[in-house]
């Protein structure tokens, strides 16, 4: 089968159904962001700079985005039993380290425009929480229908993992959708809503003869310090490049693939085709459903909600076993525990990993990618103390497990 | 079962003592289970449970008395007369992930103390990541 | 027989030789029937099989009591592979040790071993990818010991180049130390000379072991305040950072992407901006507007795996993630509607004309499952037929052929590094047990004068502690509990000692003798009916001098650098304990296998020539170290996949004659 799912990274890739996309944005263009763009151009300097301020809360709060879907994912992951559950694991290991990897291309897509990463370090100021406080929603006011737990690998949590990554946002779409502005429905959402601001921002500034992308080189990270997990990164100095970022994010995530849940089904259509041995990768949504359904989307299979496969895998099974976990209280706090405690000081030594990774990959995100190196050690590191944790019996039946909390290292 | 359960807490206890490990150390190697079974699998059943009734009694005879617990391990449990080598064995079952000489298990091996006592990592598995070795070994304390 | 399709090449064996012969010959279009000894599902073309198969291997190795370079490979009884725990001291003349696999004669035993299987031995290979001296091609000529090359380093240098695309090399040309350059512009001048000026390997250095930093500080200082003497001269210890066939960063100065076919040249070309697309299976130009940047190659089954070495520290016997070269990558890139390839499937017999000496077919027998003893025998049919089952087994099938042997040289000089090992307690901590097994070494008794005398030898520094004469670190626990230490004590006894430990291993070159050979005797069977090896081995004085002077040196350094020494000798520490001047020294194999149908100029005392072309059979190529003539001080894996590069254009010249 000819795929644009080919290679990893491959822009393409993700136009699949270039029609869908062009649908949802021109829609959005029509009801009036349009006009905002007009109203901007030829407005004050002060008005584009508020606007430009904007888009760089907008994508700090990408970058909390892509963060607070990685301690639950993570949670799931560690919490398999080691030598079981396989291809679950490498599943969801895949689409973890596709998470990091979104999550540093933010950065780099905030630095381009002359940003500030915030990581670790925000965690520090009196601001915003970096870490959510799980249980939580999404950041961002994504799908607020949707409560996320730090937990162990259940069909339950696999479940919250989908619609986490789902093109529609779960299946609840939330009532006052459309009203509040700032709510989105699902992930891809949020993004187009962000491409569209750069895409009219960079238009003003052309127009002027200048450009947002304004930020220093060398605050970017590159492949050569960031390698291996979830795809090759990409820098970011233009728009074009912006664009890339934001495909890969939203290609990995669900895909441009909303319209398989709107469109009808016709038979025969390659376009919903996604899946078998030649296509590298396929988006979170689906490869979450494989693990749910412990088999293969068969390369016959269709990702049409219509489909005589109804949209489900129905390739080779692999074997799930679902009770070969070690069952962690859900959302542990550092302060369930006596502090001083044995179990306090286990977890608060893994909070400092933890810290310290964010510290890390914040240092590497402003100006000193090198520094990425010690970071993905610590990442090695952090599954080590998170399955130790996950091995200590509580009183209730439950293990302890990883908090995921800031502490000042 | 309870009795069970209190064998094995016992067994837990003690190996505290013999391996110079703490409570939490082991229990985070997630092992406990499989080599309390190995420990009353493996061996004499009568022999076994006199090893675990021994060491209870040095325990609660000298609690809090480090020096003291020490000194009746060295006497009364460690010589290889005594229990047919028991605690040497359990020692080193916590150390290498070995019964004897045969590796209990792909995990046994992994969480052998051994590699974390060398400030490195088991052979082939919790891989520390690129150019960690190049450094001295380096935890986040 | 199923199969009576002629392939342009059949080809026996996918290790390194195999697999590279494979993927050049079907990517220049030919057809290819690949013959592997091993498992099917060692090959497995969909990732899925191959990630569960090397999970297994894994599992395999956790598991394993002792952790040998074979431990975590399935060893099947219809084409076993040596094992180095069965070898055992020989206790006479006519009364072989036939434990294991090989039937030793001896009377020393052959110590080191290879994988028989999908892969070969590049799956427990260390990694180590220093090329050879220019010096070592003419070992006869400058110092009048084995014999001269056919061919020069020169000759060698473009396919060096191709080999260390293929593996992949990470290193730092410039810190590889030549033993001749007695000062700094001797030094570049030779690098210029023997790697080109601006030549770079594709990714950069891997990062040297901490225990690298400490040892070579402490050595420098020895040089200058208490240099080493040899034959009472001072001398200067120097080291060089080891080319390894490992993942690292990859080096933005590389220009190379691809080796292709040149059908209007005849000639294997390094591409800088042309590669073979697999889609379209033919060679395309890059694209104009991309900057092309040298692309780690990633484990089997997930490419982004393994794109660094992530320090597992357990390069021999298994890199859990890849990072570590092994040939199934290059397999893997064969075209895969050109190649066909036969697993479980033994090649016992090559078939030739009397009158012509044009071989006709290889026999091979295929087994239906593990360890089973009934099987199907076919006969196999190309137009040129290739060897690449190992130095042992290309003998012993061309033994059991009577073929390609008017020389009388086929399963003579056989050789491997003898490895003599010191071990003490460094000054301070080291931290060994950690990263690639090895990523310095010294290199100044490479090459020198005293050739003549002894042999030459490599000395890495390695990474692993004592683990390999004596087990460490479960011997340091037996120790420790063997005087009733336990608890707090017994930790901080073995925390204070682990981490101080040094190995070092001198790797000493052994020359081609003819009685150091591989026979075969009917009365030694495989459960197939195939023909074990019997090996005669033994090790000459100028082999044992060089234990006496490396020993010497290493004596002086230990003392010199504040290192307690532990190193002792005895015939129950290994089966291979020699005596020389009233000293006693063991030897441990290196895994190097090399010899047994060398190459030489003149088909009178040698097997194959200089394109590796046995000089009896037309279409018969041998390929692996069975062809190096001497071994030189280099871990020879890329020596043989240059000299394979070569053979590779040697037959697709053949094939459009």
């Amino acid at each position: 089968m000819n795929t644009p799912f080919k290679q990893p990274n491959d822009p393409q890739r993700q136009k699949l159904i270039p029609e869908a996309a062009e649908i949802a944005l021109n829609a959005e263009m029509a009801s009036g962001p349009k006009n905002d763009l007009k109203n901007l151009l030829g407005s004050s300097k002060k008005s584009f700079d508020k606007k430009l301020d904007e888009l760089k809360s907008q994508l700090q709060t990408a970058l909390e985005l892509e963060h607070s879907t990685i301690p639950p994912y993570l949670c799931a992951l560690y919490s398999i039993k080691p030598g079981t559950n396989l291809i679950a694991s490498e599943i969801i290991k895949s689409v973890v380290l596709e998470e990091m990897l979104h999550m540093v291309m933010v950065a780099n897509l905030l630095n381009a425009i002359d940003g500030k990463p915030m990581i670790g370090e925000k965690e520090t100021g009196t601001n915003n929480k970096f870490i959510p406080d799980y249980p939580t929603n999404l950041p961002g006011n994504v799908d607020p229908s949707l409560e996320i737990d730090l937990t162990y690998f259940s069909k339950k949590s696999i479940k919250t993992f989908w619609k986490i990554e789902h093109p529609e946002g779960g299946y609840a779409i939330p009532s006052q959708y459309g009203k509040d502005a700032k709510t989105y429905k699902s992930i891809g959402e949020f993004y187009e809503a962000l491409t569209k601001n750069i895409v009219d921002l960079e238009e003003i500034a052309k127009a002027e003869g200048k450009t947002i992308f304004t930020g220093k080189p060398e605050n970017q990270v590159p492949s050569e310090h960031y390698y291996g997990a979830g795809g090759k990164i990409i820098t970011v100095y233009c728009l074009e490049d912006a664009r890339r970022v934001i495909d890969e994010i939203v290609g990995q995530g669900e895909g441009t693939l909303g319209s398989i849940f709107s469109e009808p089904y016709k038979p025969g259509d390659k376009r919903y085709l996604l899946f078998g041995s030649t296509v590298e990768e396929f988006a979170h949504y689906f490869r979450f459903k494989e693990v749910f359904y412990g088999r293969y989307y068969a390369p016959t299979d269709s990702a049409h909600r219509l489909s005589p496969n109804k949209g489900l895998p129905t390739g080779k099974k692999f074997e799930v076993d679902w009770d070969a976990v070690c069952k962690i209280k859900p959302n542990p706090k550092m302060k369930d525990y006596k502090k001083g405690s044995p179990l306090y000081d286990k977890t608060y030594e893994f909070n400092k990993t933890y810290s310290t990774l964010l510290d890390n990959i914040n240092e590497a995100c402003n100006g000193n990618a090198a520094a990425l190196r010690q970071g993905i050690t610590l990442m090695y590191e952090l599954r080590y103390k998170a399955v130790e944790l996950m091995n200590i019996p509580l009183e209730d039946g439950y293990m302890a497990g990883p908090s995921f909390e800031y502490v000042k290292a | 079962m309870e009795s069970n359960k209190k064998s094995a807490d016992i067994f837990l206890d003690i190996s505290v003592f013999l391996t110079g490990f703490n409570k939490m150390e082991l229990l985070g190697t997630g092992m406990l289970e499989t080599y309390f079974n190995v420990v009353m699998n493996m061996n004499n059943v009568a022999s076994v449970e006199s090893f675990l009734a021994e060491s209870e009694k040095i325990l609660i005879k000298n609690q809090g008395n480090e020096e003291k617990i020490n000194n009746e391990i060295l006497h009364k449990l460690m010589p290889d007369s005594l229990y047919n080598g028991l605690a040497k064995n359990i020692i080193t079952m916590w150390y290498m992930g070995n019964w004897m000489n045969t590796v209990i298990s792909p995990q046994s091996y992994v969480q052998g103390l051994i590699w974390g006592v060398a400030e490195t990592h088991p052979p082939g598995a919790k891989q520390p990541g690129y150019a960690s070795w190049s450094t001295a070994p380096k935890t986040v304390q | 027989m199923i199969n009576n399709k002629t392939y342009d090449v059949v080809i026996v064996g996918s290790g390194i030789s195999g697999a590279v012969m494979a993927k050049t010959l079907t990517q220049a279009g030919k057809t290819v029937l690949l013959l592997e000894a091993g498992l099917t599902a060692g090959i497995s073309l969909d990732r899925n099989g191959d990630y569960q198969n090397y999970v297994d291997y894994l599992n395999t190795f956790y598991i394993a009591s002792a952790k040998v370079p074979n431990s975590p490979y399935p060893n099947i009884k219809d084409a076993p592979s040596i094992d180095v725990l069965d070898m055992q001291p020989i206790s006479g003349p006519n009364s072989p040790s036939t434990s294991g696999y090989l039937v030793q004669a001896g009377p020393l035993p052959f110590a080191s071993d290879c994988l028989r299987g999908p892969g070969g031995t590049t799956l427990h290979w260390l990694g180590s990818t220093p090329r050879m001296l220019p010096n070592d091609f003419k070992m006869k000529t400058l110092y009048g010991q084995g014999v001269d090359w056919p061919i020069s380093y020169e000759d060698l240098m473009p396919y060096y180049e191709m080999a260390e695309l293929e593996i992949g090399v990470s290193g730092n040309v410039n810190d590889i130390h030549w033993p001749e350059a007695s000062n700094k512009q001797e030094q570049v001048e030779l690098t210029n000379k023997f790697y080109g000026k601006d030549y770079v390997f594709p990714m950069e250095e891997i990062p040297t072991s901490y225990i690298d930093g400490v040892f070579t500080k402490l050595v420098a200082e020895v040089n200058t305040k208490n240099p080493v003497k040899v034959s009472g001269k001072d001398t200067k210890i120097k080291f060089s950072t080891t080319p390894q066939g490992r993942n690292s960063v990859p080096n933005k100065q590389y220009p190379y992407r691809d080796i292709t076919w040149d059908s209007k040249t005849k000639k294997l070309v390094l591409q800088k901006d042309k590669y073979w697309c697999p889609e379209t299976k033919e060679v395309v130009d890059s694209p104009l507007d991309e900057k092309y940047e040298y692309l780690p190659v990633g484990a089997t089954w997930d490419p982004n795996t393994g794109q660094r070495c992530e320090g597992n520290a357990s390069c021999v016997p298994i890199c859990p993630v890849q990072a570590k070269y092994n040939a199934l990558k290059t397999l893997y890139k064969s075209d895969r509607h050109k190649i066909t390839i036969k697993t479980q499937s033994v090649a016992s017999r090559i078939l030739y004309d009397e009158k012509t000496g044009q071989v006709t077919g290889v026999e091979y027998k295929t087994y239906h499952t593990a360890d089973s003893i009934t099987y199907d025998t076919n006969i196999a049919k190309g137009k040129i037929y290739v060897l690449a089952a190992s130095a042992i087994e290309n003998a012993k099938i061309l033994l059991a052929s009577n073929a390609a042997n008017s020389s009388d040289q086929v399963g003579r000089n056989l050789m491997d590094h003898l490895c003599l090992l010191t071990w003490g307690l460094l000054p301070e901590k080291g931290f060994p047990f950690r990263g690639p097994g090895s990523t310095t070494n010294m290199s100044s008794f490479r090459d020198g004068d005293f050739r003549k005398e002894h042999a030459a030898w490599i000395c890495p520094i390695d990474n692993w502690g004592w683990g390999w004469p004596v087990f460490s670190p479960g011997s340091d626990l037996s120790n420790a509990l063997a005087k009733n230490m336990f608890g707090k004590e017994l930790r901080d006894q073995l925390a204070d000692t682990l981490p101080k430990q040094l190995l070092l291993h001198y790797e000493c070159e052994q020359l081609p003798e003819p009685d150091n050979r591989v026979t075969i005797d009917p009365a030694y069977r495989d459960q197939i009916g195939n023909y074990r090896p019997v090996i005669h081995y033994d090790a000459s004085d100028y082999m044992k001098k060089a234990f006496e002077t490396a020993k010497n040196i290493n004596n002086q350094l230990f003392k010199a650098t504040g290192t307690q020494d532990f190193t002792f000798y005895s015939p129950t520490l290994t089966a291979d304990y020699v005596g020389y001047q009233e000293q006693g020294y063991n030897f441990w194999g290196a895994g190097h296998i090399v010899g047994t149908h060398r190459m030489g100029a003149s088909k009178k005392d040698s097997v194959v020539n200089k394109d590796s072309r046995t000089w009896d059979h037309d279409n018969l190529y041998l390929v692996g170290c069975g062809n190096m003539p001497t071994l030189g001080t280099s871990n020879p894996t890329l020596t043989m996949t240059a000299l394979t590069f070569k053979a590779a254009e040697a037959i697709l010249k053949q094939l459009e004659k």
